[in-house]
């Protein structure tokens, strides 16, 4: 066995464990957590778990401590991303540490042994909220984590995010979590651009097969070096987040916002940009001038935040029924609430040595991982659809569907997102077969048969009652790989009311005037 | 215009579903109007403001850009 270091106590379990047999024994350990006796519990959690610093039981109690009733911990985990970590930076310093970390299983329900753990997994399925990794660093320990963010207490009628379905196993069992990968910065290795952009590409790897996975040390190694060392502590600039995110096979667009006196509607039209791009399903990295988080969803408000109507339209963008937007920052519990200022809600005031506090309105720049065939960036988009739906045929068809609803003067709102014609389709055929919705929806069979291209922009009007409800009476579909000059051509389809508008020609159908809201890019509302 | 009702019994044919429909010029309309945005230089304003984003934070620090502010 080794001489102990400073380094070396904490890792006893793992050492001895070495020194009989390096194969012999998970030890793998199932802590109870009874309410009213949470300490008690997390300290038990923290002596088969020695890597969980005070920081890391802060961080994982803030999220945790109302839902869990069942920890499951692996004291000896290898993991893919701490060990890259590891290999690069941490073994080549002086005192000695392990590459070890512990991992951490959170369920909301009892348990009553491993045995029942391993043997029935899908008996407790729903009740597995999701795991953490914990590092053998200081202080910042909390490695690659995944929680399920429905199973956390929020309501998932206005709370939308995006989640991927990840697989764990536990000595064979197998569990699913879907949620946001997040790791926290050490500091030393990796600072909050590297944990923030770790968490899009590991979001983005895991959800689709077209990227390949990226670990930490790859985001060191792929820096810039033109700016000197990379490791410790240097940061990335937005060349280097450019550059990565080309190489990792993304189309970044940047979001430049400029607001007065820390206030969006001086600057609304970049604010509708980073709201389109975070209803398309995208992690939008965004900057507060000293910190960077990702924003990975949003919650919504009963009524518009304020009464501005969007430039030269009649509509009301539906930004404005966002109340918080979803953060994932490495130095919090993930899923934190990102408020307008002025929002006692807003998890960002705690930044008291920050320039400006980070809410929403302080957002400064946007860097958002588009895929490639996304030409028509979203204020383009956003005017074209517009235009669109101000031609003779479509303002008329509108007026006559609100008239014919007992709808005429109420407030519209207008909602502009990104999805590829191939989910698009996959959720009209639900829609036609009656799988979402109180019925089918027989028009929606137009859709199935419309040669989409890869990406749409979609422009979704509704009334503010009928937003909450998750039902529009319009639709607009924009060719994404589309320009500026023939966008006038581009105009897929629309559907306003229970009328299709081709371009050049207009059919009404028997439908209903109403129809269920896309849902998908942050989550399926199947309702 | 009389309403048509799909049979989604069976496979339902888009060009088929708007035979006979009411012509209307929506491309016509939508070019209208861009040439008078452009006239004002609104789309082209656009464009470069997003060139500009890009140089001028191209080697600033992501989440340190106070510092040179």
């Amino acid at each position: 066995m080794p001489s102990a270091t400073r380094w070396a106590a904490p890792f006893a379990v793992t050492r001895i464990r070495m020194a009989e047999s390096p194969y012999l024994g998970t030890d793998l350990a199932m802590v109870s957590v009874a309410q009213g006796h949470l300490d008690e519990a997390w300290k038990e959690v923290r002596k088969v778990a020695p890597l969980l610093t005070d920081w890391g039981t802060d961080k994982l109690r803030s999220g945790l401590d109302p839902h869990v009733r069942t920890v499951l911990i692996e004291p000896h985990y290898v993991c893919r991303d701490f060990r890259d970590i590891y290999s690069h930076f941490y073994s080549k310093k002086f005192l000695e540490r392990t590459s070890i970390c512990n991992r951490l299983h959170f369920f909301s329900s009892d348990i009553h042994g491993i045995h029942e753990a391993i043997r029935r997994p899908n008996q407790y399925a729903s009740s597995y909220i999701g795991y953490s990794v914990i590092q053998p660093v200081e202080d910042r320990c909390l490695g690659r984590s995944v929680f399920d963010p429905l199973m956390l207490g929020n309501d998932p009628d206005s709370f939308f995010c995006l989640r991927t379905k990840t697989r764990t196993r536990i000595n064979g069992a197998d569990y699913f979590v879907s949620g946001y990968p997040f790791i926290s910065q050490s500091g030393e290795a990796l600072v909050c651009a590297h944990a923030s952009l770790w968490g899009v590409c590991r979001y983005l790897s895991e959800r689709y097969q077209v990227y390949g996975e990226l670990h930490p040390n790859d985001l060191i190694r792929m820096t810039s070096s033109s700016a000197g060392r990379r490791v410790p502590y240097r940061g990335m600039s937005y060349r280097d987040y450019s550059e990565i995110l080309t190489a990792f096979g993304c189309h970044p667009e940047l979001v430049f916002a400029q607001p007065t006196n820390s206030d969006w509607r001086t600057d609304a039209a970049s604010f509708y940009d980073i709201y389109s791009y975070i209803e398309s399903g995208f992690p939008v990295l965004v900057s507060f001038r000293g910190h960077v988080v990702a924003i990975v969803g949003l919650t919504l408000r009963e009524d518009l935040q304020t009464d501005l109507l969007e430039e030269q339209t009649g509509f009301y963008n539906a930004f404005l029924l966002v109340k918080d937007f979803v953060a994932v920052d490495d130095n919090f519990f993930p899923y934190q609430r990102l408020g307008f200022k002025d929002d006692p809600g807003n998890y960002g005031t705690v930044y008291t040595e920050l320039p400006r506090v980070p809410c929403i309105d302080s957002i400064y720049s946007a860097v958002v991982p588009l895929a490639e065939k996304v030409f028509l960036p979203a204020r383009t988009a956003r005017e074209l659809l517009y235009r669109i739906l101000n031609s003779t045929a479509a303002k008329n068809r509108l007026e006559t569907t609100l008239s014919e609803m007992g709808l005429h003067g109420e407030k519209l709102v207008s909602r502009t997102f990104l999805t590829s014609g191939a989910a698009f389709k996959n959720r009209k055929r639900q829609c036609m077969l009656g799988e979402i919705g109180d019925k089918p929806d027989d028009l929606c069979a137009f859709s199935l048969d419309i040669r989409m291209p890869h990406f749409v922009w979609i422009m979704e009007i509704s009334t503010v009652s009928g937003f909450r409800k998750r039902r529009i009476i319009a639709e607009v579909l924009l060719d994404a790989t589309t320009n500026k000059d023939e966008g006038k051509n581009a105009c897929v389809y629309m559907r306003i009311g229970d009328t299709i508008i081709t371009g050049d020609e207009e059919q009404e159908f028997e439908a209903d005037k109403e129809f269920v809201q896309y849902t998908h890019n942050l989550g399926e509302r199947d309702d | 215009m009389t309403k048509k009702k799909l049979n989604t019994q069976q496979y339902v044919r888009a060009d088929e579903s708007m035979k006979g429909a009411r012509k209307v010029d929506v491309p016509g309309d939508t070019k209208a109007q861009t040439l008078e945005h452009q006239g004002k230089g609104i789309l082209d304003s656009f464009v470069s403001r997003q060139q500009a984003a890009w140089s001028k934070l191209a080697d600033k620090m992501v989440g340190a850009e106070c510092l040179d502010d």
